[in-house]
């Protein structure tokens, strides 16, 4: 198994400021955010509509749902962006 | 200075001090004949509510990196002998205070104008920052954005990313290459 630090921004602030979820090895973005759902999903019904807009990412780049999780690592959820 | 400067900070955005940044490294040669400044400020009303302040928040790294390629993309399309220095600020702002800055120089006017349009345009619907407002009354909430991944309803059946085609690419441990 392998700890992922996920990192939360923006609206999921509301969650707090993130979570460390255990996944096997090469596991999926895809993965990742089906366990995430799981985690949080019961804490709010609005938490599944804004995982649903929301995108991976880590320091480089969005990550499509096929990215692949390897090792231990940071990625960020990122709900719908409104900068400028 | 490089010919792209980008920056995410809580430090106060000074108009003077950008410009001063880009100036100093395309008035060097003498060939740029314009420079454009542009700045976005926290408005006073948004959907029909007073707005008294704003929060940013941002994924720094990421954003920088992104902010970084929007710059790069400008002076591809539009001149690589631009300049180009973007700054967006983070943490609590007032009405009134600059959330961003875009400066941008050039050989002429036109390519300045639609390189400054071009970065702004695209920090709104690529950069992962994000902004709540705090209002008069009393009531607060995240801005409605840009979503980054396709939208639907989750009942976990996951959506395919709209986003970039990794191909299967491994996420890298600790967020480094």
């Amino acid at each position: 198994m392998i700890d992922v630090n996920v990192k939360f921004f923006g609206a999921f602030r509301r969650y707090g400021s993130g979570m460390v979820l255990k996944l096997e090895a090469g596991s999926s973005v895809k993965q990742l955010r089906q366990e995430l759902f799981t985690k949080l999903q019961k804490n709010s019904h609005e938490f599944g509509s804004l995982l649903s807009e929301s995108a991976f990412a880590d320091e480089k780049s969005i990550l499509c749902d096929e990215a692949i999780i390897r090792d231990s690592c940071t990625v960020a959820v990122i709900p719908p962006v409104c900068g400028g | 200075m490089d010919n792209c400067f980008c920056d995410i900070s809580e430090k106060i955005i000074n108009p003077a001090e950008i410009i001063s940044s880009v100036a100093r490294h395309s008035r060097a040669g003498n060939s740029h004949g314009a420079e454009v400044l542009f700045l976005g400020v926290v408005r006073d009303h948004n959907a029909g509510k007073d707005v008294k302040s704003v929060l940013y928040d941002a994924f720094i790294p990421l954003a920088k990196n992104i902010l970084l390629e929007i710059a790069t993309e400008a002076r591809a399309r539009f001149g690589q002998d631009l300049c180009l220095a973007v700054l967006h600020r983070i943490g609590e702002l007032k009405v009134g205070e600059i959330s961003v800055a875009i400066c941008v120089s050039s050989p002429h006017r036109d390519e300045a104008y639609k390189a400054s349009r071009y970065v702004i345009e695209e920090i709104k619907i690529r950069a992962p920052i994000w902004k709540k407002e705090f209002y008069i009354d009393g009531d607060s909430g995240w801005v409605r954005g840009h979503a980054l991944c396709s939208a639907g309803g989750y009942d976990g059946v996951t959506e395919a990313c709209d986003g970039r085609d990794h191909g299967g690419r491994q996420v890298h441990p600790h967020g480094t290459g």
